[in-house]
């Protein structure tokens, strides 16, 4: 039971139609992971942010058409993806305590708490240094390179106008740049890399 | 024509796809990458970075049963339950409204008509202490009362 639009779904989850919300949770759960992970820099607590974003869609869905009429029809993903964005950067802002006792026996994962797996060393290198960027140049990032949104409903879901997402991304990109420039070097053409040495 | 600011700018915050970049501003700027040798030395710096970034790319695994999580969330009351303090009632219209609001003065009305016979039976208003053991008496009748109306 897949048919019928992410609006359309949300009606009928906010009339009890559990076979509507099972529908919305199977068709966005899997980009919803992955963009959780990236901004997250963790599987386990990005499953906890999409499963906590799926609760808030449930108990929003009664709700949904009044609020999305008066809000000028906004479209699912972009409120869906706007609460998940912001779960991940709350929780990667609140602190994680860790008993003092324990705290020297934490394995460490990858550089920046990232646990993702890293298919070769480069990749490694771009996902540490992606982890390291403020929360929200990464998310403004990761919306626009990783996750296909445009630059209008990246700024919808970051609630900030075009020009500050393109700062963000500026200034995301421009900290990339310096922090793989050995890597950014070997990509140039071999007569550059001449010219550069 | 686009100016060469307006597509470093382009360039420092999407990248070197013209695809990525606003679509209101893609015609502009192959334009310029097409007259201009600058604008497109510009470009190539942006496309090294887009292809050591383009290693950043995530395989995330969903390990969550889609159809599990649907049903176990589903399985949370989406509105407040009806019989609830709170409850699903409004007040001051309908019939369950109506008892909802009338039925405790009723059993109030029958306390304090109880206490009274009482008080009246046995003589406990003949004294001081007796009339605190009332008020002691009704106290929880009103206590109980409070939060209904």
């Amino acid at each position: 039971m897949r048919d019928g639009s992410d609006d359309e779904l949300m009606r009928r989850a906010g009339r009890g139609d559990n076979a509507a919300f099972a529908a919305l949770v199977a068709r966005h759960l899997p980009r919803a992971t992955a963009l959780a992970t990236r901004i997250s820099g963790s599987r386990s607590d990005a499953e906890e942010v999409v499963q906590e974003a799926f609760l808030r869609t449930w108990m929003k869905a009664p709700d949904w058409e009044s609020q999305a009429s008066i809000a000028g029809g906004a479209r699912f993903t972009t409120w869906f993806t706007r609460v998940l964005v912001n779960l991940c950067i709350d929780r990667r802002r609140r602190p994680q305590p860790v008993p003092i006792e324990a705290a020297a026996d934490v394995p460490s994962a990858a550089p920046g708490g990232l646990e993702v797996v890293a298919s070769n060393e480069t990749s490694t290198r771009v996902l540490a240094a992606l982890a390291e960027l403020p929360e929200r140049q990464r998310a403004a990032l990761t919306l626009c390179h990783w996750d296909g949104r445009s630059n209008i409903e990246a700024a919808e879901i970051l609630e900030i106008s075009v020009g500050a997402l393109e700062s963000l991304l500026v200034r995301a990109r421009r900290t990339l740049r310096g922090a793989l420039a050995d890597l950014v070097t070997d990509q140039a053409s071999p007569t550059l890399k001449r010219k550069l040495s | 024509m686009m100016s060469l600011d307006r597509l470093k700018t382009l360039l420092d915050a999407y990248g070197a796809d013209p695809n990525r970049w606003p679509e209101a501003e893609r015609a502009g700027g192959r334009e310029l990458l097409a007259g201009s040798a600058e604008a497109r030395a510009y470009a190539q710096e942006a496309r090294r970075l887009d292809s050591v970034l383009a290693h950043g790319a995530l395989h995330a695994e969903v390990r969550v049963d889609a159809a599990a999580l649907a049903s176990q969330i589903a399985r949370t009351p989406q509105r407040p339950q009806p019989g609830g303090v709170a409850g699903g009632r409004s007040r001051g219209s309908g019939a369950g409204a109506w008892f909802a609001f009338g039925w405790p003065n009723f059993a109030a009305l029958a306390a304090a008509g109880l206490v009274g016979f009482l008080v009246g039976w046995s003589d406990l208003g003949s004294s001081a202490a007796g009339g605190r053991d009332v008020i002691d008496l009704l106290a929880p009748v009103t206590v109980i009362e409070e939060p209904l109306w």
